[in-house]
């Protein structure tokens, strides 16, 4: 039924289209291997009009101001949120003693304050979100975006 | 208001069933919980205002999260532009705090529920779940506080989306 549908059709064609532009397949010694001729994996989004080099630097500033409230590092990428909308995510590695405390949103409202008065997010924008660890999580996980 | 007050136990329970290592399912339910909590809660003080008990439930199913998540970034910013006019101390004041946590708090626990539910690549820590638990517990407190304001009133009803005309 959705097949006899022209617009359909159209979009189901160029999609394959598409798909074939992306991978193209060659018979090497009898086997089928895939040759993936974009890849753009590696490149890292960021929103028009947005100096990296600025927040960058309003981020680092941002951390050294928050140093003295228990973070150790802050890290951030772009990228959209779930309904697509530009945006930065925040990673803010805390101290131990600072994570082990029970009250943690008001810090958490403090830390996101300064990072997006520093950044300026909203003049920018951008939606701000942040995600936060301890300093043994992170040891623990070893992840590199949090390095 | 039993049922979302549930959900926000239930998500402390989730994030400290494991003393030791948590599970990243307890951990992400959690997060989902945590969100689900807020957002019932504001669901269901919207729909008190609904005279016929029995259609608040049909009600309930009209809020959407993408509208709610837009009416509260919209709530923030009105806030925000206000509390840079550096007002004195008055009961609006008060009121504009407690609504900025609450907006804040449920645009911010969304995406981290979106990521919860279905990004695997994200490894959530205790310390990152416990933050957002504490801020939905600070929302529901600061909602307690300004439920019968008029500008709290004002943002349940812009959860359902914008009016035409604007």
């Amino acid at each position: 039924m959705l097949d006899q549908m022209p617009c359909f059709h159209r979009a189901a064609s160029q999609g394959r289209k598409q798909v074939l532009a992306v991978f193209s397949s060659t018979r090497i010694s009898g086997t089928t291997r895939v040759l993936k001729t974009r890849d753009n994996g590696i490149v890292p989004y960021i929103p028009q009009g947005v100096n990296e080099y600025e927040i960058e630097a309003a981020v680092q500033r941002a951390a050294r101001a928050l140093r003295a409230v228990g973070v150790v590092r802050i890290r951030h990428n772009f990228g959209p949120d779930w309904t697509g909308d530009r945006s930065i995510f925040f990673r803010i590695v805390v101290a131990d003693e600072v994570a082990d405390k029970p009250k943690l949103s008001d810090l958490a409202q403090k830390i996101a304050l300064k990072l997006m008065n520093e950044v300026k997010t909203d003049e920018q924008g951008l939606h701000a979100y942040f995600n936060f660890r301890s300093l043994s999580e992170q040891a623990h996980l070893n992840e590199p975006a949090w390095a | 208001m039993p049922y979302p007050d549930d959900l926000l136990e239930q998500a402390k329970h989730l994030a400290n069933r494991e003393k030791k290592r948590p599970r990243q399912a307890s951990l992400r339910r959690a997060v989902s919980t945590a969100y689900y909590a807020l957002f019932h809660l504001l669901v269901h003080e919207a729909t008190l205002n609904w005279k016929r008990v029995n259609q608040r439930a049909l009600l309930a199913r009209f809020f959407e999260h993408g509208k709610m998540k837009a009416a509260s970034h919209d709530q923030r910013g009105e806030i925000n532009a206000y509390l840079k006019t550096k007002p004195a101390p008055c009961p609006e004041l008060d009121c504009a705090r407690h609504l900025h946590r609450v907006a804040d708090t449920f645009f911010w626990a969304q995406q981290q529920r979106h990521t919860a539910d279905y990004d695997n690549s994200t490894t959530w820590t205790r310390t990152d779940v416990m933050t957002l638990i504490d801020l939905v517990d600070s929302a529901f407190r600061s909602w307690h506080q300004i439920r019968d304001e008029a500008a709290a009133q004002a943002y349940l009803i812009s959860l359902l989306g914008k009016p035409k005309g604007t």
